[in-house]
């Protein structure tokens, strides 16, 4: 075999063993080794890491993807839930969700705890073999019960997120999916996540912030009532308030939007933050029954 | 000095796509087809080199020309070919990125064809990646789904992988196996 063979060979190795439920800190830093010995086999494990992702995009009930074997894997799953008796068919899905302005902390029967920020929706399945979240829309907290035994899965639209034990929360609007990490380690699709890191994906595109511990804390004020800010555009922040209240933030004017603000703010009052820009901006504010107006100053 | 996951990004995005095509390119300009994996690996690891100082902006005209410089390095190195062969590598053409077909039809072309290669995979093998990358299973539960050893889902694993990439890079998902995957193993992963 030639040299190429074999490298593509050790790689696909790699890939795979990624994907194990049991992938530990270990094994990522002697693949973070391999990795760095030869820039061949960088190439060689993105080039297949990228074309075994694509696969998961072939969806699960197109027969035109999955020919025969779809059949035939159905089958083996119902013949084996079967086998395993009532006990794994009576999982049951759980739904919790919260209004706008709400906020609730819901433990689950594995030990995890979730903080559900406004206007949130989700399903959880916790099984004897895998526990399950299908974020719909909204933001979570986790506070993931550690269990070896147990991967505990967050679907969040396109993404999915892999952890054992740690703390995380999840942000999903559509096919907009933000995670910061707190404590522990994510798997976020292949990427590895640590503590203070965040990861942004929108469509195609994916960023990881590494080791931006404020930008964390940030992401994460909603959960003492409060929305903080670092360089966020007037229109970015007042979208954030509207997530929370019926009273709707308006900004009007282009440069007026375009401002930047930072700082924290209580999420439940958006007449507050109105003030102090009126105060401290000189913006003009005009107060009607369920909106506040931001704009220019006339002067 | 770009970082990794900046480069990656990159190489996914802009590079991966071209690989049909590049392997044609090596195939058709170099004269031992058994060197052809080689090269192109080697190409794609000189790219990724180059690409840590700065991201070319054309990508395709960028790759070709380190595809064929690199012949020329190699041939010139390993007296393999005729100094004439070198010229001719000299002067061939580089195509410029203004007719490059659009990113999204090239990534589009990936899929069709990683489509058609899953359907002539091998059932068994099929079936395998159907219950890793669908149903989520980890290689124990298919192996346990299944009723076959855990030897043989990574085996049928590997092979899928590296099979559907082939496909998608416009190969024939032809995949030479070696005598048996426990002889690396040692060496890279922890049983």
């Amino acid at each position: 075999m030639s040299q190429a063979g074999e490298i593509e060979e050790a790689a696909a190795l790699w890939v795979m063993r990624r994907e194990e439920p049991d992938w530990g800190l270990e094994d990522e830093a002697r693949l973070q080794a391999w990795l760095a010995l030869d820039p061949r086999h960088k190439v060689a494990f993105w080039e297949l890491e990228h074309s075994w992702g694509q696969v998961g995009r072939l969806r699960r009930h197109s027969t035109r993807h999955w020919p025969l074997a779809a059949a035939g894997a159905l089958l083996a799953a119902s013949l084996v839930l079967v086998i395993a008796g009532p006990a794994s068919l009576a999982l049951s899905v759980q739904t919790y969700s919260t209004d706008k302005g709400g906020r609730q902390t819901t433990p689950l029967k594995d030990g995890s705890k979730l903080d559900l920020d406004t206007a949130t929706r989700l399903r959880a399945k916790i099984g004897a073999e895998r526990r399950e979240v299908w974020l719909e829309t909204g933001q979570v907290y986790f506070d993931v019960a550690h269990d070896a035994s147990r991967p505990f899965v967050v679907h969040a639209g396109p993404k999915t997120i892999t952890v054992l034990g740690t703390k995380f929360s999840v942000r999903r609007d559509g096919e907009r999916v933000e995670v910061a990490v707190v404590e522990g380690r994510v798997r976020v699709d292949g990427a590895i996540a640590l503590p203070g890191d965040i990861m942004l994906s929108e469509g195609e595109q994916t960023r990881l912030s590494l080791n931006a511990p404020q930008k964390v804390a940030n992401d994460l004020a909603w959960r003492d009532g409060m929305l903080a800010f670092d360089h966020a555009t007037l229109a970015d922040a007042a979208a954030e308030f509207n997530r929370y209240n019926q009273r709707q933030l308006v900004v009007e004017g282009a440069s007026t939007a375009a401002m930047q603000v930072s700082g924290r703010f209580r999420a439940d009052e958006p007449e507050a933050f109105g003030r102090i820009m009126n105060e401290v901006f000189h913006l003009a504010l005009r107060q009607e029954e369920d909106r506040i107006v931001i704009s220019a100053s006339p002067r | 000095m770009n970082t990794d996951a900046a480069i990656k990004a990159w190489f996914q995005r802009e590079v991966l796509p071209l690989a049909p095509g590049l392997t044609r390119f090596i195939r058709r300009k170099w004269p031992n087809e058994s060197d052809v994996a080689d090269l192109r690996q080697e190409v794609f690891a000189r790219v990724y080199l180059a690409a840590r100082d700065a991201l070319p902006v054309q990508a395709k005209a960028f790759v070709y020309a380190v595809a064929r410089n690199h012949m020329i390095d190699i041939a010139k190195s390993a007296h393999v070919v005729s100094m004439r062969h070198v010229t001719d590598l000299e002067s061939a053409p580089v195509p410029a990125d203004y007719i490059t077909p659009d990113r999204t039809l090239l990534a589009r072309d990936e899929l069709r064809r990683l489509e058609q290669g899953l359907g002539r995979l091998p059932p068994r093998c099929r079936e395998v990646v159907y219950l890793r990358k669908v149903e989520g299973l980890s290689t124990r539960e298919v192996a346990e789904k299944l009723g076959v050893t855990v030897n043989t889902v990574e085996q049928q694993t590997l092979y899928g992988i590296r099979a559907l990439n082939d496909f998608m890079r416009g190969g024939s998902g032809k995949i030479q196996r070696a005598a048996s995957v426990t002889t690396i193993s040692p060496k890279v992963v922890r049983r």
